[in-house]
């Protein structure tokens, strides 16, 4: 039952009875996939159920008339694309597939309904739109003040953090299938910048990112010169019971 | 406070204060790699930005709104790890990045070179005078006007050239400020080498050289 992403991914909050888990896992019975590539939910569609990435990498991005697209926010799986979506009409942003995907779309219904019989379940799931809402706070900070090698340091120290939470990690390595473009799209940097600051980290022994993976080879190294400070992410565990106890009890 | 800063860091020289704001001299070279090393120069820039902050919110002058530009100038060469010398091209870009607008027009070319901290130390602040000067009179703040950044290695020095074209130039005297004074006197009298800036009609030319045995990092 544990693997469940979302599951997984909340556990770093709470401990969720067997009865909220059953529940989380009976809401995401409408499963799809989607190829790389292809939008999940586009900008001016009605808004749907909420979306939650089982299996792959996804983003959110906004585009201008021009064809100029910002990348907003990644999505691991146990990510979900905005508890409240369906409180408005149209989507004002697009979602998209990175690579192939599994996605689960949870009825408005059912969300409104996990929401009103559980409370513990309730408060990781204000937890987790906390730490999104933190994350948008960090890649404002990214885009607004950090240098190139800055941004994309701190970018790659974000993702191992956040596949690791879900247990998606191989040590310091984490499938990471995305483009020059996608990360030039993502840090509001020229693709030549990109190519050379991925060229400097290399460099310098920091990462390596290669045919889809993305692997830190100096973590401690990478977080310093990024002014990365993991506490954003809220990885603490908060709930009501011992961690220690939960993983006795698995 | 701003010397004992320095001394506590062992990193910063003593500050000299310029007619035109201040100009701290952060030699990266004596940085030793180290987490400990690197925090106390993050604090000793953290303390520069505060008195920068202060200058500017007590008076609105042009130097002092310059100097939040230039410690930040010099805080990309300081702060990146001179090991194996800086990369001219990453310098460039760090600096149109932070003052220039995604869409404006710019040109940047040239060959692999890796600085040495020494010279990356200027270069990067004459970058920074260069762009900041651009964006407030020349090709960074029009539309219609072309920038473009080259340079090449000849036997025995490194050129670069900083053009501006397609610029509708502002009638009136120039005065010299620090960037030009940067430019045409420091390259010269640290690094061996020359630097001028020429003005037409179209634009602002400027030309910077640095003997390669100054310019190169060393040793790899």
């Amino acid at each position: 039952m544990n693997d469940n992403p979302l599951i997984k991914k909340l556990s770093n909050f709470t401990t969720l009875s067997e009865e909220e888990r059953r529940a989380v896992l009976d809401s995401c019975n409408d499963v799809r996939t989607f190829e790389a590539r292809q939008d999940i939910i586009s900008q001016g569609d009605r808004t749907a159920g909420v979306k939650l990435l089982l299996e792959g990498f996804a983003c959110r991005y906004k585009m201008l008339e021009d064809g100029r697209r910002q990348i907003v926010a990644f999505f691991v799986p146990g990510d979900l694309c905005d508890l409240r979506v369906f409180i408005l009409k149209r989507m004002d942003h697009s979602i998209a597939a990175l690579t192939s995907s599994k996605v689960a779309e949870l009825a408005p219904d059912n969300v409104l309904k996990l929401l009103h019989n559980y409370p513990n379940l309730t408060r990781a799931l204000w937890w987790s739109t906390l730490v999104e809402e933190a994350i948008a706070r960090e890649w404002i900070v990214n885009v607004g003040q950090r240098n190139a090698l800055e941004r994309m340091g701190h970018l790659f120290c974000e993702l191992l953090y956040r596949f690791r939470s879900v247990g998606m990690n191989d040590g310091l390595s984490c499938d990471l299938p995305i483009t020059q473009v996608d990360i030039a799209e993502t840090l509001g940097l020229s693709s030549v910048h990109v190519n050379r600051t991925l060229q400097e980290l290399r460099r310098q022994k920091l990462i390596r990112l290669e045919n889809g993976t993305l692997t830190i080879e100096d973590l401690p190294a990478l977080k310093e010169i990024s002014f990365f400070n993991p506490d954003y992410l809220h990885m603490e565990y908060n709930g009501s019971k011992p961690k220690n106890e939960e993983r006795e009890a698995t | 406070m701003l010397v004992s800063l320095c001394l506590d860091c062992r990193i910063v020289t003593p500050l000299v204060h310029t007619a035109d704001g201040w100009e701290a001299s952060l030699t990266r070279s004596d940085f030793t790699a180290g987490a400990e090393a690197q925090h106390r120069l993050r604090r000793v820039l953290a303390a520069f930005r505060s008195i920068a902050a202060f200058m500017a919110r007590d008076d609105a002058s042009p130097a002092s709104l310059r100097l939040a530009g230039r410690i930040g100038a010099i805080s990309r060469v300081a702060l990146a790890s001179a090991d194996g010398g800086i990369d001219l091209e990453a310098l460039v870009l760090d600096e149109l990045l932070a003052c220039a607008t995604p869409r404006a027009r710019y040109r940047v070319e040239g060959s692999d070179i890796r600085l040495s901290g020494k010279a990356a130390q200027l270069m990067g602040l004459a970058l920074h005078e260069l762009a900041a000067n651009s964006l407030q009179y020349g090709a960074l703040s029009q539309t219609a006007a072309d920038l473009s950044i080259e340079w090449r290695l000849s036997e025995e020095k490194l050129v670069l050239c900083w053009t501006e074209s397609k610029v509708r130039m502002a009638m009136g005297k120039r005065t010299a400020g620090f960037g030009s004074e940067l430019v045409q006197r420091r390259f010269a009298s640290e690094l061996k080498g020359s630097g001028e800036m020429v003005f037409s009609i179209d634009g602002m030319r400027c030309t910077i050289a640095v003997p390669l045995s100054e310019a190169l990092h060393q040793n790899e």
